[in-house]
């Protein structure tokens, strides 16, 4: 499984590195508009697939934007939605409120456990195996390939989770394999598939990242703020003037993942038992961390403030089942849209709405967002049918 | 891909809609004063988030009329990096007790971080949660209040030399 996401990464990787002439100028041809309705597009996309409701994800995600307005607007120095609070002038830092939406409500739901991370000894194999998994790799390095290849592929779609990658690669496996009936009783295909496409994924994910400023996933919209706080902006740039960022992240993916199979194999079992340590154990360290990692993005009391809010948002929205990854890609896209919103209408006018690519930017919109919605009108339809025949 | 969302008819949610609406009706309407162009794109997507909440609200209501399932297209694969099932069942079955108690401990943390500050709420809160909470003897809790007072000085302080919040008193 080690070796087979390591290579899958190493492919990934590659396919990054190739994809940059690919997507230069396609990229480079399109202008703000085009990013603009891309941005929607990407926000959309997240908003209907993140959770089990798409109007609860297009509402967080208006939310977000709606947080992402809070400030001193860049085109007319107006303090939007600050309530005369100087520290709301800046806006909201984008750091307490990730450490909150997301760490805030792990703490908590350690203290209400109080159990360990793990609850059961997981088996970590034995070591000697090593070999075997490298020589079994290598044996079915076409199917590794093609594997690596679906990662990638599903990975440059934003909001493709990893159970769905992870699902069709298998099933491939499945469908291509000698020995289809080993399948779900340890076959070594299955174990290659799902963990070649898994870090695969990741390396495609970044590509509509770099290249149109559209974070996929979690993961992907806090690279993309790393990106922006230390002034590098996604899209043209990182593949023109930054386009040595571009590729120092090919290596860094490739570097990563050889470091993390020989640091598995050095810590796998002394690391699994880290998650036995009891609860009740980790909340004070946990606590400070949450605290120290807020405080010393601005050195500001204020932060803590932020991230104790987006603690109680993040449990809120676990508990009554609202998703948080649109809410934060709102956070973060908000600013990029409305920069493309002024540039778009200072270029163009209204005229920019229907530029051809922009026309069909919004067909795509529109079907990210009817497609759910027809499904479920024909079950709906489907389900009466059966209703009235009983 | 369907599934069900299980909050989806009770009144909590009916509230957090309502709740929602009224934050977008009022971040529409702040905005109205402002010029056009810093008003433009706040109006756009509270007047999006209004329609929104207004629909999600109206279908609510009308499922809970009928008795019906309820209004939300269900999307359940793709919840690519949402909440475990783990974490949404400890928020759903912890008893009111550990709630509160869960969340007094956090008031402890941030009274005292906003009192006293770091250096000395962190030992401190160590020492009690572990007596209170982990039943750890009072030696062992003491050895880890002042290990994590350690930590926080030399590796934060003097190696990172990150500035620690202080507090008020």
């Amino acid at each position: 499984m080690l070796f087979s996401s390591t290579l899958g990464a190493w492919i990934g990787a590659l396919a990054l590195a190739l994809a940059v002439p690919v997507i230069r100028p396609i990229v480079l041809a399109l202008g703000p508009p085009e990013f603009l309705v891309l941005t929607l597009v990407g926000l959309t996309f997240i908003a209907t697939l993140s959770g089990k409701s798409m109007l609860k994800g297009l509402i967080m995600a208006c939310l977000g934007l709606l947080v992402s307005a809070v400030g001193i607007d860049s085109q007319e120095g107006i303090p939007r939605y600050a309530f005369g609070q100087l520290y709301l002038w800046d806006g909201i830092d984008i750091v307490p409120l990730v450490v909150g939406l997301f760490g805030g409500a792990e703490v908590l739901q350690i203290m209400l456990s109080r159990g360990s991370i793990a609850q059961q000894e997981a088996d970590t194999g034995h070591l000697a195996g090593v070999r075997q998994g490298l020589v079994d790799t290598l044996r079915h390095w076409w199917l590794l390939i093609r594997t690596s290849l679906i990662g990638v592929g599903i990975g440059v779609v934003p909001g493709m989770g990893g159970s769905v990658a992870q699902w069709i690669a298998y099933g491939h496996a499945q469908q291509t394999s000698k020995h289809p009936e080993e399948f779900g009783k340890g076959s070594i295909e299955g174990v290659i598939a799902a963990g070649a496409v898994n870090n695969a994924k990741s390396s495609g994910s970044l590509i509509p990242v770099i290249g149109f400023g559209i974070p996929g996933s979690v993961s992907t919209a806090v690279l993309l703020t790393a990106f922006l706080i230390t002034g590098i902006d996604p899209g043209p740039e990182m593949l023109t003037t930054h386009l040595n960022v571009t590729f120092s992240m090919v290596w860094v993916i490739v570097l990563a993942n050889l470091v993390a199979v020989v640091a598995s194999f050095a810590l796998l079992k002394p690391l699994t038992r880290l998650s036995f340590i009891s609860g009740p154990l980790l909340v004070p360290f946990l606590l400070l961390v949450l605290t120290l990692g807020s405080f010393t993005a601005n050195n500001s009391f204020n932060d803590i403030f932020v991230m104790f809010g987006a603690s109680a948002l993040g449990v809120a929205c676990i508990r009554w089942e609202w998703p948080r990854v649109p809410f934060l890609l709102g956070v973060v896209l908000g600013g990029i849209a409305e920069r493309y919103l002024f540039l778009s209408y200072s270029l163009f006018g209204w005229g920019w709405i229907d530029r051809p690519i922009v026309l069909l930017m919004w067909a795509v919109l529109a079907s990210v967002v009817l497609a759910p919605v027809l499904k479920a009108i024909r079950r709906r339809r489907a389900r009466t049918k059966t209703e009235e025949r009983v | 891909m369907s599934g069900t969302d299980t909050t989806r008819r009770s009144p909590t949610d009916v509230a957090i809609n309502v709740a929602l609406l009224l934050v977008f009706v009022f971040g529409y309407l702040l905005a109205e004063d402002w010029s056009l162009r810093a008003a433009l794109f706040p109006q756009i997507f509270t007047g999006v988030g209004v329609g929104l909440t207004l629909l999600r609200l109206l279908l609510l209501l009308r499922a809970r009329r009928r008795g019906a399932a309820g209004p939300d297209v269900t999307l359940v694969d793709n919840q690519a990096e949402e909440e475990s099932e783990d974490i949404e069942y400890v928020f759903s079955h912890a008893d009111g007790r550990t709630w509160l108690q869960a969340l007094a401990w956090i008031a402890v943390f941030f009274v005292g971080l906003y009192l006293v500050g770091l250096f000395v709420i962190v030992p401190v809160f160590s020492f009690a949660y572990l007596r209170a909470v982990a039943r750890t003897r009072w030696w062992a809790a003491a050895i880890y209040a002042v290990t994590m007072w350690a930590v926080l000085y030399l590796a934060f302080g003097v190696l990172l030399r990150l500035r620690m919040p202080a507090g008020i008193l």
